[in-house]
């Protein structure tokens, strides 16, 4: 693993882990988004045998299995290197799984409740209704250009936000968080949270650029052809639920 | 109305009696629907079979000797080849693609047995992966394939580690079932060690993300370029009886039978043959019925596929332009077809299309697990078809590649995409989307 100074670096955390629902897919985004600025980018891909760098720009989670979340949040709890890293201000962005152990508390497949990361003030427990799978479509409550955000979502875990933690969407079409939390996701400091894969950031070029932005100061793209083509895909989208 | 029951199988009168009736009632169904074209009609005729007599499958595989093929990728074809290679017996196979019970029970119920005939009977099913358990269990095979296991349909579909559970649990209770499988899949070996004496093959396997960690202790699985195991257990890959030489030889315990030589495209489809091969032998040797394996192979070199897939189609284009149309339904059997592609030195035209209807999965994030990259030094352009043409033109143009999302009927797209005078168009679409093209082009 090697890592030089001038690059911008996205850590992608465990995709042998949380690699399920292809939110791999949100670092070759990123990356490309800061190639696009003429800025060298790398991702750095941390195996479950291998150690966190403290030196990430922007760290990654995606959605996995039970098992396999557990033995991530076992991983993450024991690596210094992670809390040292959010201390100093890197951006987390965790989707699904990884968002459940970031908050204080999840339950797993056999209904135990684990205990989380903490980095996050959320609490997890089994979702109040049928297991929320579907398109996702909320009203964006981030100053991003986009008014709103589109995702599939595919959890039977409820999320609820306390202290202050703030959501990122409320929920048009889709659970969200829960049935009765009418939003999606949680924001709080650094660390930004989503239920929407697709992955989430091949849909919302605007959520891309905002953690670009928040990670290392990288100004929203503007007319690019990547931008156009993602505008297309979220206008298909958002027409589909029409 | 042919006589069903005439080999003194123990089944009850009655029984005996509704199957007949239902049997006769799905048929009918079965001939409207084909009649009006509205499908290929083994679904709704075997829903319809299995509700009239729920025990439809039990009475009708009664004294058929069967071979059950499943697994993420390859069904189609495996079985299809399996098929050919018993292609002097009786078969029943369900070749529309229907591959849970219903449509096993109707491929059995289809059949007019040729009255009065003796010959033995064969029955050649794909099994939806998920449906193994209980297929097997009511049809009761003498030979069952497993060919791979790996994620497919994630809005609908529980983790491939749970399949590969329940399959080892049936092997367990199973005993008599002669287990065929590939031996370069983590996850179906775990599954196979079921089985009291499996037979390896060694028909590859380029996927390895769902089986990073050890089925049975959980630590890292190393792989290398054709082996694999455990870093802490003794969990690894077992030596095959069957597999391939470099030329392109099959072994059989380190005896060569002849050479491997396929119409089809695809090093996945030379796996699909050796477990053809391999499991045929067994189901030869189980049921008393010579088999030669010189034959076999002399056999499998015209085969042409099954249900379009690695078809070439005239699009009756005056420049002489043909598409091959090629179906992949998730990842790795994207990465498969990349390989495919890449390999094919006239592939020079590449044309994908997506959709996600039910029977596709809805969720299209797993597009983002396929190396399309791996194109992009060959292919500059890309046209995209599809419903989710655009999601598919986003992940392409992250990749590097310049995608053309048209938009209108698949075969209009194909019939007027630019292309050099009596070339072919390859053509990768996921379920739904393969299958509307192909309607069209048999039109």
């Amino acid at each position: 693993m090697t890592v030089s100074d001038s690059s911008v670096r996205i850590v992608l955390l465990y995709p042998d882990l949380l690699g399920t629902y292809g939110d791999s897919g949100n670092a070759t985004i990123l990356a490309k988004r800061v190639a696009l600025h003429d800025i060298s980018a790398e991702v750095v891909l941390v195996h479950s045998d291998e150690t966190v760098t403290a030196e990430g720009d922007i760290y990654l989670l995606g959605g996995g299995e039970d098992g396999p979340q557990n033995y991530a949040r076992d991983l993450l709890s024991k690596e210094p290197n992670f809390a040292r890293a959010i201390d100093k201000g890197a951006l987390v962005f965790a989707v699904c799984a990884g968002f459940q152990i970031l908050g204080d508390s999840y339950v797993d497949a056999r209904g135990e409740i684990q205990s989380g990361l903490g980095v996050v003030d959320a609490k997890t427990r089994r979702i109040k209704g049928d297991r929320a799978v579907g398109e996702l479509l909320g009203e964006s409550l981030l100053p991003i250009s986009q008014r709103l955000l589109s995702g599939f979502e595919n959890h039977g875990s409820g999320t609820t936000l306390f202290g202050r933690s703030q959501p990122i969407s409320r929920t048009l079409r889709g659970v969200g968080n829960d049935y009765d939390a009418h939003v999606d996701g949680a924001l709080q400091g650094n660390v930004l949270c989503t239920y929407m894969h697709g992955p989430a950031l091949a849909r919302n070029y605007a959520l891309a650029d905002y953690l670009l932005e928040k990670a290392v100061g990288l100004k929203p793209l503007e007319g690019d052809w990547l931008t156009e083509l993602q505008m297309k895909l979220l206008s298909e989208r958002i027409e589909s639920l029409s | 109305m042919t006589i069903l029951f005439e080999d003194g199988s123990d089944v009850k009168l009655v029984r005996k009696l509704r199957t007949a009736v239902a049997v006769f009632v799905a048929r009918a169904i079965s001939k409207l629907i084909t009649h009006f074209g509205i499908g290929q009609g083994g679904t709704l005729p075997g829903r319809v079979l299995l509700a009239l007599e729920p025990n439809a499958l039990s009475v009708l595989s009664q004294g058929v000797i069967s071979v059950v093929v499943s697994g993420t990728n390859g069904k189609t074809t495996t079985t299809a080849m399996i098929s050919d290679l018993l292609s002097r017996y009786e078969i029943y196979t369900n070749d529309t693609g229907a591959n849970m019970d219903f449509g096993v029970a109707f491929a059995l119920a289809r059949a007019q047995r040729v009255p009065g005939s003796h010959q033995l009977r064969f029955g050649v099913f794909e099994v939806d992966e998920a449906y193994l358990p209980a297929v097997a269990a009511t049809v009761n095979p003498k030979v069952v394939v497993l060919l791979n296991l790996s994620r497919d349909q994630l809005d609908r579909n529980s983790e491939v580690r749970m399949i590969a559970k329940r399959w080892r649990d049936l092997f367990g209770k199973q005993s008599k079932l002669k287990v065929v499988a590939n031996c370069d899949d983590p996850l179906v070996v775990y599954a196979a060690m079921g089985s009291s004496d499996p037979i390896y093959v060694s028909s590859g396997g380029g996927w390895h993300l769902d089986a990073t960690s050890c089925p049975i202790c959980e630590s890292k699985v190393i792989f290398s370029d054709c082996d694999w195991g455990c870093s802490v257990c003794d969990f690894r890959r077992p030596n095959p009886s069957y597999s391939l030489d470099q030329g392109g030889g099959v072994v059989r315990d380190h005896e060569s039978l002849g050479e491997l030589n396929l119409l089809i495209p695809g090093r996945f489809n030379l796996g699909n043959a050796l477990l053809a091969i391999a499991a045929t032998s067994e189901l030869a040797r189980l049921s008393g019925v010579p088999f030669n394996p010189e034959e076999a192979l002399r056999r499998l070199q015209s085969f042409e596929g099954s249900g379009g897939r690695y078809s070439i189609y005239s699009l009756g284009r005056p420049d002489g332009v043909k598409v091959r149309t090629m179906l992949a339904k998730n990842p790795a059997g994207w990465n498969a077809l990349i390989d495919t592609v890449l390999e094919d030195p006239i592939a020079d035209r590449l044309v994908m299309a997506l959709n996600a209807n039910v029977a596709d999965g809805k969720d299209t994030s797993w597009i983002w697990d396929v190396h399309f990259e791996r194109l992009s030094n060959r292919y500059k352009r890309i046209v995209v078809l599809g419903d989710r043409k655009f999601d598919l033109a986003v992940r392409l143009g992250y990749a590097d590649i310049d995608p053309m999302p048209v938009s209108g009927s698949q075969l209009d797209a194909l019939q007027n995409l630019e292309c050099s005078p009596n070339t072919t168009i390859s053509y990768i679409g996921n379920y739904t989307a393969f299958y509307d093209l192909r309607k069209d082009l048999l039109r």
